[in-house]
């Protein structure tokens, strides 16, 4: 994603352009760890939800497995929000996409072969299931943009030798995104 | 990949570079602490949802205990089995009736869903009656199993169990504001359990003057969902019995038959098979055929249990706890 394509350039203000290009790309981070953050903690409420109040706590290995991705939503999703205001880590992705993953692969399991013993039809219970489903993809969809991005920036960056401070404009829109 | 997050340190583009150079060990530092973060506050989290959960539901038991109806399912206790992969059968059962009656409360009954003998001799017949006879409960309720109708449909079985019941040894009956429905798909099998249009007529007229909102808990011996057909686990007509009873907000079927746990929804009905207390069987499809498991010594109670359930008044769902045999 270029930045260019997210905040458009004011005509004639060109000698602030670099600077508003350099709070973009601080706020772009923070505003995408955000939403992440929020649709990990939406997928850990509806697991919540359905562990506490709907009655699959009571399932053998498919309770402890809603609590786990619960759990682990709810505290991936606090981690998140505080790295906008810390140093972060790729770690906290690792283990956004490997929650809303492992819970799609669950779902999916769950309506083919079984998991565990445990066989369910459709998007039932509904809408939690459907809702779940949507929000573990966009987790899923935003977090490999932003990895593809990443890589390409990468390989696009110089060579580390002598022109490290030129790698900045190429970097750009790795370092927003 | 979080943003500005890489393995860069600061954000800077020098950490691309270093980047490529491997991590530094503050880097590493970095990383691990956010995972260790991630993995504290998780078990965190789940111990907060865990005991917020089960506060709730045990904290609504307490306050009105004629609102909470508890009971136990016990399954496949095959008495007269001898073969390698139990051969004290009677010996698990009475754990299991022991079990039971060690439980903190006494419940309002215990169900056995059936293969209570293995032959169907009345000498098993006059044991499995004489040990249900010491269970602590406030009533006890059987279905029969295929084992139980062995050469003479069931005679023998509704000699000993049948008293109250209509038919070939169904009944019904209410507690606590739950309707339940106790179904026999033995009788008549063929390569699946059958329930027959006796039967059917029975369950339609049963159900036909409750409201919606009353809780359904039907038994039967073998599961009413296909579970795996080729091995005779379904029953043919259950869909016919079921449509009676899509109108109820809930619906759970408790069946034994496959002496292993499995739980399937579908829409309102939730369908939960019991484990055993004499010797499991293989999973779905595992094996040609479904015949008993001998598992390592030491290994067979892991294999067989007990199921207690608790439904609180004003609740959709069950509570179901499935315990390893003691």
């Amino acid at each position: 994603m270029k930045l260019e394509r997210i905040v458009p350039v004011t005509r004639g203000s060109g000698a602030h352009a670099p600077a508003r290009r350099a709070t973009t790309r601080r706020a772009v981070p923070a505003v995408v760890n955000v939403v992440v953050a929020a649709l990990l903690a939406w997928s850990g409420y509806i697991h919540y939800d359905l562990y506490a109040n709907h009655g699959y706590r009571h399932i053998h290995t498919i309770g402890p497995a809603f609590l786990i991705q619960a759990g682990g939503s709810f505290a991936v999703a606090l981690l998140l929000a505080l790295s906008v205001a810390l140093p972060g880590s790729f770690m906290l992705s690792v283990l956004a996409a490997g929650l809303s993953g492992g819970a799609l692969l669950g779902f999916v399991l769950s309506r083919t072969s079984g998991v565990a013993g445990f066989e369910e039809h459709g998007f039932v219970p509904a809408p939690d299931a459907a809702i779940s489903v949507i929000v573990e993809i966009a987790v899923l969809a935003i977090l490999a943009v932003v990895a593809a991005l990443r890589v390409r920036d990468l390989r696009r960056a110089p060579a580390p030798s002598g022109r490290v401070a030129g790698a900045g404009a190429a970097g750009g829109s790795t370092r927003a995104l | 990949m979080t943003p500005g997050n890489g393995t860069g340190g600061d954000g800077t583009s020098g950490d691309r570079a270093g980047a490529r150079r491997g991590m530094s060990r503050r880097q590493l530092a970095r990383h691990g602490a956010w995972f260790g973060a991630a993995v504290a506050l998780s078990v965190v989290g789940g111990e907060v949802i865990s005991s917020v959960a089960g506060g709730s539901a045990s904290g609504a038991a307490a306050a009105n205990d004629t609102a909470t109806l508890r009971f136990v399912q016990v399954s496949d206790s095959h008495l007269g089995f001898t073969g390698t992969a139990n051969p004290n059968v009677t010996g698990s059962f009475t754990r299991a009736i022991a079990q039971v009656n060690a439980l903190p409360y006494r419940p309002d009954f215990v169900m056995h869903t059936g293969d209570l003998t293995h032959l169907s001799t009345p000498a098993q017949f006059d044991q499995v009656k004489q040990m249900l006879g010491g269970v602590r409960a406030g009533g006890i309720h059987t279905v029969p199993g295929e084992h139980d109708s062995i050469h003479d449909h069931g005679a023998g079985y509704l000699r000993t169990f049948g008293a109250g019941s209509a038919g070939d040894g169904w009944y019904s009956f209410d507690v606590k504001g739950v309707h339940v429905i106790a179904l026999v798909n033995t009788l008549s099998l063929e390569s699946l359990g059958h329930l027959g249009q006796d039967q059917l007529d029975f369950v339609r007229k049963d159900v036909a003057g409750l409201s919606s909102d009353t809780p359904i808990i039907v038994f039967s011996h073998i599961p009413l969902f296909a579970m795996y057909p080729k091995w005779g686990w379904g029953t043919d007509d259950a869909t016919q019995a079921l449509s009676y009873l899509r109108r109820f907000s809930s619906v759970t079927c408790l069946n034994g038959h496959v002496h292993q746990l499995f739980t399937k929804t579908e829409g309102s009905v939730t369908f939960h098979s019991a484990t055993t207390t004499a010797y499991p069987l293989p999973r779905p499809g595992v094996g040609p055929a479904p015949t008993p498991q001998t598992v390592p010594a030491g290994k067979l109670r892991d294999a067989l249990g007990i199921r207690e359930v608790t439904h609180v008044r004003g609740h959709a769902a069950l509570a179901i706890k499935d315990e390893v045999l003691a």
